[in-house]
């Protein structure tokens, strides 16, 4: 493979210049283009890094601050949640995708639940964390693959306030996580608010949209712009979600 | 020796990390960060942009950990042109930024026989030393700084009062020159 012909010099040059980093903008896509398919340009550019990797020495080492390995770790730990596409998660699903689909008019009922396939065994957790007093109550443990829950969400249909407890739930920088009622069925998801980042509970207003009896509703979080969906309904990915499940 | 023994660490770690091993990722991280993020803060010349380019390099190596080639040259010069193009592109974007011509005075030609900053094969940095050395100096100037602190041709034909056009026949008869005598050698 290295024998090969060699390129045309303006390709050369192009490539050179790729590495050195002087193209303008047309020309660097154009060089982006070729990259992925002209496997004799990319090998001139993987010799240009080789021929110029020296000047890079001539950089002294800087030791980064902690902050980038922290946020790389909250990184991975929400790719992690997320899927890659075509993976289908059996507890993360992408909403944004699915808006089509409620959208339409013809919804198999039960096709979101199925997507939220999440279902989280109540384990008598949420009685012990909220201690509930008398009274029916709804509980969402919300988590994300086997994981330990990451917020408990819970809901005295008495008053409509639904609190939300933030066990483990990681709040990426500069984002809010914006918890939905998601109703079993074609409606879209419900915006209940936002989780506040410094609080360990949230109270978030009552809302007279979402029916927490129902069979088969949960709660999703997602990830959304800072101050929330600027849509009202979820864009970013869905990192927690839980079915709703009457506490006794 | 010791180069092709650390070539084959990186190697080894990169295989792991095209598997998801996280561990695999913090030592990798722990073995090279410095390196790139000296590379990238050069360019950028700020500390606040050069930690998110960082940042976003290694979620790159992160993810396209499997396209590394064994084959086709050292880690670290894959993951330093990984890092190097995250931060022109961002550099790039930023668009205006002050530019003083004579960066920190040090002589990079001085700097690449410089035992300190080697990672390199010594005979190969010899041989660029060499080849650089033999362009006129407006050209290695345009070439070396274009490099390694990341100047656009805009910037260069500002320091070096010419026109763009004029910046553009230099780096690329600059680079013409390097790779023939590089490849001679």
């Amino acid at each position: 493979m290295t024998d090969q012909t060699p390129l045309p010099e303006d390709l050369e040059g192009l490539a050179g210049e790729y590495v050195l980093g002087t193209l303008d903008p047309n020309e660097r896509a154009e060089a982006e283009r070729l990259l992925a398919a002209h496997p004799g340009f990319a090998e001139a550019v993987r010799r240009w890094e080789d021929r110029l990797s020296p000047l890079s020495d001539t950089t002294a080492p800087e030791v980064p601050p902690d902050l980038v390995w922290r946020n790389l770790e909250a990184s991975l730990d929400r790719e992690a949640s997320a899927p890659a596409e075509g993976a289908t998660g059996a507890e993360v699903i992408d909403l944004t995708r699915r808006l089509a689909f409620w959208r339409g008019t013809a919804v198999a009922a039960g096709a979101l639940a199925a997507g939220l396939a999440g279902f989280v065994l109540f384990s008598g957790l949420a009685e012990r964390v909220f201690n509930p007093t008398a009274g029916q109550r709804y509980v969402a443990v919300v988590n994300r693959g086997g994981e330990l829950p990451a917020l408990i969400v819970s809901v005295d249909p008495a008053d409509g306030v639904v609190k939300v407890r933030s066990l483990a739930a990681e709040q990426p920088q500069g984002k809010s996580l914006e918890v939905w009622y998601v109703a079993d069925g074609a409606e879209a998801p419900v915006s209940l608010g936002l989780v506040d980042a410094k609080a360990s509970t949230t109270s978030l207003h009552p809302t007279r949209r979402a029916d927490y009896a129902r069979k088969g509703s949960a709660i999703a979080i997602s990830v959304e712009p800072e101050g929330g969906s600027p849509t009202g309904l979820p864009t970013g990915p869905v990192v927690y979600s839980g079915k709703l499940v009457k506490a006794e | 020796m010791q180069q092709s023994d650390a070539k084959a660490d990186l190697e080894h770690l990169l295989s792991r990390i095209s598997k998801g091993d996280r561990a695999a990722f913090q030592a990798l991280y722990s073995a090279t960060s410095a390196k790139l993020f000296g590379i990238v803060l050069r360019i950028l010349k700020e500390r606040d942009s050069a930690s998110e380019v960082l940042q976003e390099t290694y979620l790159k190596i992160w993810r396209n950990a499997d396209r590394y080639e064994a084959a086709s040259g050292r880690p670290v010069t894959w993951m330093a042109a990984i890092a190097r193009n995250t931060a022109i592109d961002a550099l790039r974007q930023r668009r205006e930024r002050t530019l003083d011509a004579s960066e920190d005075g040090d002589d990079p030609l001085e700097r690449i026989a410089d035992e300190r900053y080697a990672r390199v094969d010594p005979v190969h940095r010899e041989t660029l030393r060499g080849c650089l050395g033999e362009l006129e100096e407006a050209l290695r100037g345009c070439v070396v700084q274009a490099y390694c602190d990341g100047y656009s041709c805009e910037e260069l034909a500002r320091a070096y009062d010419m026109p763009q056009a004029t910046i553009k026949t230099w780096l690329r008869r600059g680079l013409m020159r390097l790779k023939e005598c590089m490849d001679r050698e």
